[in-house]
């Protein structure tokens, strides 16, 4: 590798010691070994979803039927939909606790204003999802605008009030009938090149492939790592740190919209009680899948594979033999484990830029 | 190894500080700064912690308004609102300890909060162009030898002085005038001190004036022109920066000589 002419005008001659750090010694196998363990780290949610899918296999053969992996494909799509806004979320460092519950007020609310109004399907969808934006721009109001609390403390204020007021209105019985476009979008299905494949999994490709599209190539994507990384380093390059932090979580209500058309054309109906428990488990699929919880990190597939891990374990133990109770238990463990690699993760390559530093110093 | 050393300060004046002063709540902060930069000149500013320093470095970058006082920046006098407004002036700043993205590439960091992007009609949501990001970075990291070959390396992976080396390289691409440095080898190995303070010693050629946040006396008479001392947040004094004038230097900033407002 050659000097460059800038270096070459330098009062002090490149020859001086320790002024190329390119002269230091070449990577060590110690060194490789690291990069072997964080590599390995970085697939460990993969490799577990492979576990996962072999240990089901095993005790029930039924479970790799085309039959049951359609189930699971469609039974996963409103965790990985919600599971994509937590992503966003806790990517800046944030929390959304209140998705399960919105999810629920989009489906009923949705439902009563398409009665009330006699709408078409393609507006009641959009009321739906307007729902589901509505409260995430209370959240973001409230936790960016007010400054008054964190995410955890606004996004649980709104879980139980959001909760409440559906069950206020359906007085907690479900409501049945609904719009033809949020009954195709939920059971219905579509047909490519003779494969029939039902809508939630078309709708679920198609929101992923946006997210990931504007989360990796956009300069709003950019934004939402760099706040996630560094928040007060975002403030000082300039970024919109405020704005940033207000668009995920209207995103994250915005999904949880999307969510309930899957979920309420699903049942042909409406149900305060759709979303119960969502907002535990996406938050467990995007730290199993890999993303982690402090923030910065996390990409689509993390939420992908870690919504396939949560829905499969559910999935697996109700066609085993198995007390359901289990699925608390093994996905508690599992969520260890993965906050486990995490901490593994940032250990590992800690040691990584110690072993450089060494290196340029040549020691 | 004394080092000649050679200044490429010039008659331009690039930034003036005329009665800054700064107050939170009854607590005066700065009182009274003047300064005068000339382009190509590197200027210490020394003090000792609480002495004004980070709260100067803040008002020159934007993130505080000066109470009184006004900031010229080449001849022109200007009120930085926001980082953005003293970036526009050509003012970059590299901070300590927040200077950097550990999750984002080298070539990300190079560019975070100004990614070159496509159709200007799609605002936040345009493609960044990220092929022009990683060949501006990668062309810029050859220049310095510091062993960064791959833009595309996480910065939370490298070595305290690459990470220095990017932050300084990435003010150095987008300063037109001035460059803070905020204590810049202050986390640094021998060696690697070394090639960070080669690339500061770089940049007065290049006609980009810079001033420098250090607690090692020695760096500051060795890249230095000139050193301004603060205590208590007055100017307590300016010197040639030279090592015959350490001793001076280091009473200054103790207390033990020097009147507020001797200039």
């Amino acid at each position: 590798m050659s000097q460059t002419s800038r270096l070459a005008e330098e009062p002090a001659p490149p020859t001086l010691p320790g002024v190329n750090l390119r002269q230091t010694k070449a990577k060590s196998t110690a060194d490789r070994l690291l990069d072997v363990a964080l590599r390995i780290i970085r697939l460990g949610p993969v490799l577990v979803l492979v576990l996962m899918l072999a240990i089901f296999a095993i005790v029930n053969p039924v479970f790799l039927s085309p039959g049951n992996l359609v189930d699971l494909a469609v039974q996963t799509t409103p965790i990985l939909l919600v599971g994509l806004g937590q992503l966003l979320v806790v990517i800046t460092q944030g929390i959304d606790l209140s998705v399960g519950a919105i999810v629920g007020f989009a489906s009923v609310a949705g439902w009563f204003i398409w009665q009330q109004f006699s709408l078409p399907g393609w507006a009641a969808l959009l009321v739906v999802v307007a729902m589901g934006a509505f409260w995430g721009l209370v959240n973001a109001i409230v936790i960016v605008k007010v400054k008054i609390a964190n995410p955890f403390i606004v996004t649980l204020g709104t879980l139980y009030a959001v909760g409440g007021l559906s069950l206020l209105m359906t007085k907690g019985t479900p409501k049945i009938g609904q719009s033809d476009v949020i009954l195709f979008l939920g059971s219905g299905q579509m047909n490519f090149f003779g494969l029939a494949v039902p809508m939630p999994i078309v709708v679920a490709i198609i929101v992923t492939a946006l997210v990931g599209l504007l989360l990796y190539y956009s300069r709003w994507g950019r934004w939402i790592y760099a706040v996630g990384g560094n928040p007060e380093g975002a403030v000082r390059a300039g970024i919109p740190v405020g704005a940033v932090r207000m668009s995920v979580f209207i995103l994250s209500g915005v999904l949880a919209g999307v969510a309930a058309v899957v979920l309420s054309g699903r049942i042909a109906g409406a149900d305060a009680n759709l979303g119960k428990g969502m907002e535990l488990l996406t938050i467990a699929a995007v730290v199993i899948g890999g993303g982690s919880f402090f923030g910065g990190r996390g990409t689509i597939w993390n939420v992908v594979v870690g919504a396939l891990i949560v829905v499969g374990i559910r999935n697996g133990l109700n066609l085993s033999a198995l007390d359901s109770n289990w699925l608390a238990i093994v996905i508690g463990a599992v969520l260890v484990l993965a906050v486990g690699l995490d901490g593994l993760r940032s250990y590992t390559e800690s040691a990584v830029r110690r072993s450089r530093a060494r290196r340029a110093e040549g020691l | 190894m004394a080092i000649e050393k050679i200044s490429h300060a010039t008659d331009e004046v690039v930034l003036e500080l005329e009665g800054v002063s700064k107050f939170f709540g009854p607590v005066t902060a700065l009182s009274r700064i003047d300064l005068t930069l000339h382009r190509g000149e590197v200027l210490a500013l020394l003090g000792d912690n609480g002495a004004g320093k980070s709260t100067l470095v803040r008002i020159l970058s934007g993130l505080h308004k000066p109470d009184a006082g006004t900031i010229s920046v080449s001849g022109v006098q200007t009120q930085f609102q926001r980082p953005q407004d003293a970036r526009a002036a050509g003012i970059e700043t590299v901070y300590q300890d927040l200077a950097l993205f550990d999750n984002l590439t080298a070539a990300e960091n190079f560019f975070v909060g100004r990614e070159p992007y496509g159709p200007k009609w799609m605002g936040v949501l345009a493609p960044v162009g990220f092929k022009e990001m990683r060949r501006r970075t990668a062309a810029r990291l050859s220049e310095m030898a510091v062993g960064i070959k791959d833009p595309s390396m996480p910065v939370g992976l490298m070595s305290g002085g690459q990470r220095q080396a990017i932050a300084v390289a990435r003010a150095e691409q987008f300063a037109r005038n001035i460059i803070i440095l905020d204590e810049p080898t202050a986390a640094l190995g021998v060696r690697e001190t070394r090639s960070v303070v080669e690339i500061i010693k770089s940049l007065p050629a290049k006609g980009i004036s810079v001033i420098l946040i250090t607690h090692n006396m020695q760096q500051a008479t060795e890249l230095a022109d000139r050193a301004i001392v603060l205590r208590q947040g007055h100017k307590v004094g300016e010197v040639i920066a030279s090592p015959e004038n350490e001793q001076e230097i280091v009473s200054m900033i103790v207390g033990a000589t020097g009147a507020p407002h001797r200039v």
